[in-house]
């Protein structure tokens, strides 16, 4: 998984990273229970501040997609995939796609366009939704 | 002195294959670079481009020829080694700055004629990247920095044989510095090889297996390298010890022209290490088809100075050539790169400055009021006082022995030596010129001649009445 940052955009970088991170979980390029790099390693090899890191993993903790052990470090979450299985949207992210809806539907957008859109972006993710009654099978450390 | 014109000839025999095999692949396009500038493919089209060539080409033949004729004076200068000394230094200097030049130029014709046509590869503004899994497990595969218990010890054993005077037909314990350079370089080894592991690994391609692959064999051959670099040392300072310490002669040439053989074995290693990895990431990524090109062109000015202030990394690999380069923008970077043409300008300062002095300065020898004698020379200044001399003659050999400290040329011997069947000896004299003092004090002997032999036998005969009347 190849993470890419830009120094030049409005987005800090703990949430690039955040960003990046959980599209890699949810694409599959990052397998339920695969370690991550520790916080130092990371600073270092992207040149920034070990509290920037930190805060990206800190964050992605307090959300559930990883977990952090004081020995092993921090790893994807290996029963991510099999407890996700709900149909309601937690509260942060309905509140961002009425946010998202709105945006689109301003700019043009109508119910349909929206949803195929919604649609191909699933489809990406295939790696991890659709196939998320063997994602025991993955817990291998890639 | 011919071993050290064979030396120099070494020298420059390595300079220019060298500059030349660093410097001539650059005119062909490779890894997606030409000059050590990024292009797309389809530039190399450009007729331009073509001419950049030619002439890149044309100006390293006329270069090469040139400074090959600047040798000439080295020859002309025969009957003075200290200013063939001085003059080969200077041609070192000049012939490294002389060489890029044409590589300069072409770098900076080929970023030139980049911006006009716009051509730009990978991702056009800055961005930091880095693989998961490669960044987690780049070191996986090398040898653990706790094998360089081996060199550390052999470098130990090294000082502990010196310092016992173990070596068979050693005098004293003056090889400890010399034996201590295995140490020093294991040492050295060592932080070389932690700094390159400590090193960020590469995003070679947009597959994570390309990239875990090619970072973790490129830190595993090079473990490799550090590690036999530092046995190998040793090995070396070994044979410099039984150069330096053996009575006998015929023996000593062997083992001192056996180390300078030796000198080959470190280098062809590290020739290969770099030449084994490049190899193996050509090789992957031309058949992985994903490779991650970026534009990073305005970080290297010149084509091989490395200089990006968003870079924390002190050392990246170079771009063209073998090998690592400083970040100067980091302050240890720019310290370490500073530092490290410093220190050669310096030596290469005082090898000149020493071989000037030798050239123009004679010792001198003045007896004084309070009856003591001076003899002074830079650096190996001495004194003593008369009552102390057991024994004065005027003797028409020296006999063979090894140098100390000083200098040993064709002309003269001047400095600190070891005498055979006299001992530690300090020598101001000019070589097979006939006669020379021998002063016997407690501890050493002391040799001293003129120029001419009426000059000698006139400060004998001083020195002599000297001597007498104290006595």
């Amino acid at each position: 998984m190849i993470i890419t940052l830009d120094p030049d955009s409005s987005t800090p970088f703990y949430e690039q990273l955040r960003n990046q991170i959980v599209l890699g979980i949810a694409t599959g390029q990052l397998e339920p229970g695969e370690k991550l790099p520790t916080v130092r390693q990371l600073a270092e090899e992207l040149s920034m501040n070990p509290m920037t890191v930190n805060k990206a993993y800190a964050l992605m903790k307090q959300e559930g997609f990883i977990a952090i052990d004081r020995r092993h470090g921090a790893k994807v979450k290996p029963q991510l995939k099999a407890s996700q299985e709900r149909k309601e949207l937690p509260p942060r992210l309905e509140q961002e796609l009425q946010l998202l809806i709105a945006e689109a539907s301003i700019h043009g957008m109508d119910r349909e366009g929206f949803q195929e859109a919604c649609g191909r972006i699933f489809a990406r993710m295939a790696g991890g939704i659709d196939q998320d009654t063997d994602s025991t099978e993955h817990q291998t450390d890639g | 002195m011919i071993g050290l014109h064979i030396v120099f000839a070494i020298t420059v025999l390595i300079l220019y294959s060298a500059f030349l095999m660093v410097y001539i692949p650059q005119a062909s396009y490779r890894s997606g670079m030409l000059f050590a500038v990024k292009l797309p493919p389809d530039a190399m089209g450009h007729p331009e481009i073509k001419s950049v060539q030619d002439r890149f080409r044309k100006e390293t033949r006329q270069v090469s020829l040139w400074t090959a004729a600047a040798l000439l004076p080295y020859v002309l200068l025969f009957p003075w080694m200290g200013f063939q000394v001085v003059y080969f230094m200077a041609w070192m200097a000049g012939f490294t700055i002389v060489m890029v030049r044409p590589f300069q130029e072409a770098f900076r014709r080929t970023l030139e004629l980049k911006r006009r046509e716009d051509w730009f590869v990978g991702p056009r503004k800055r961005v930091m990247q880095v693989d998961l899994r490669a960044a987690r497990r780049k070191n996986e595969r090398s040898l653990s920095p706790w094998l360089f218990l081996i060199p550390l010890s052999l470098g130990a054993g090294l000082i502990l044989v010196a310092g016992l005077e173990l070596i068979p037909g050693s005098r004293d314990s003056a090889l400890l510095p010399l034996a201590s350079m295995g140490l020093i370089l294991t040492l050295v080894m060592l932080g070389l090889a932690l700094m390159f592991r400590r090193m960020k690994a590469e995003v070679y391609s947009a597959d994570s297996e390309v990239n875990l692959l090619l970072n973790q064999a490129r830190r595993r051959s090079l473990s490799w390298m550090w590690l036999l670099l530092a046995i190998l040392e040793n090995g070396h300072v070994l044979l410099l010890l039984l150069a330096f310490s053996g009575s006998n002669e015929g023996l000593q040439t062997v083992w001192f022209y056996s180390s300078l053989a030796f000198a080959l074995v470190p280098t062809l290693l590290i020739y290969r290490t770099f030449r084994s990895i490049r190899k193996l990431e050509e090789d992957v990524l031309t058949s992985d088809g994903g490779a991650v090109y970026s534009d990073d062109d305005e970080y290297w000015a010149n084509g091989f100075t490395y200089h990006n202030p968003q870079d924390s990394r002190i050392m990246v690999p170079k771009r063209f050539g073998i090998g690592a380069t400083f970040n100067t923008a980091t302050p240890v970077g720019k310290s370490l790169y500073w530092g490290a043409l410093g220190l050669a300008g310096a030596v290469m300062l005082s090898v000149c400055a020493l071989m000037l002095i030798s050239e123009f300065v004679s010792p001198s020898m003045e007896i004084a009021e309070q009856r003591r004698v001076h003899i002074s020379y830079p650096m190996y200044s001495m004194s003593f006082n008369v009552v102390d001399v057991q024994e004065l003659t005027l003797v028409d050999g020296i006999p063979s022995g090894s140098k100390r400290s000083g200098e040993a040329t064709d002309k003269v011997l001047r400095g600190s030596f070891s005498l055979d069947g006299l001992g530690k000896s300090n020598l101001y004299v000019y070589k097979n010129n006939p006669p020379y003092i021998r002063v016997k004090l407690k501890e050493r002997f002391v040799f001293f001649n003129e120029r001419d032999r009426v000059s000698t036998e006139e400060l004998f005969r001083q020195l002599q009445s000297v001597v007498v009347n104290q006595k």
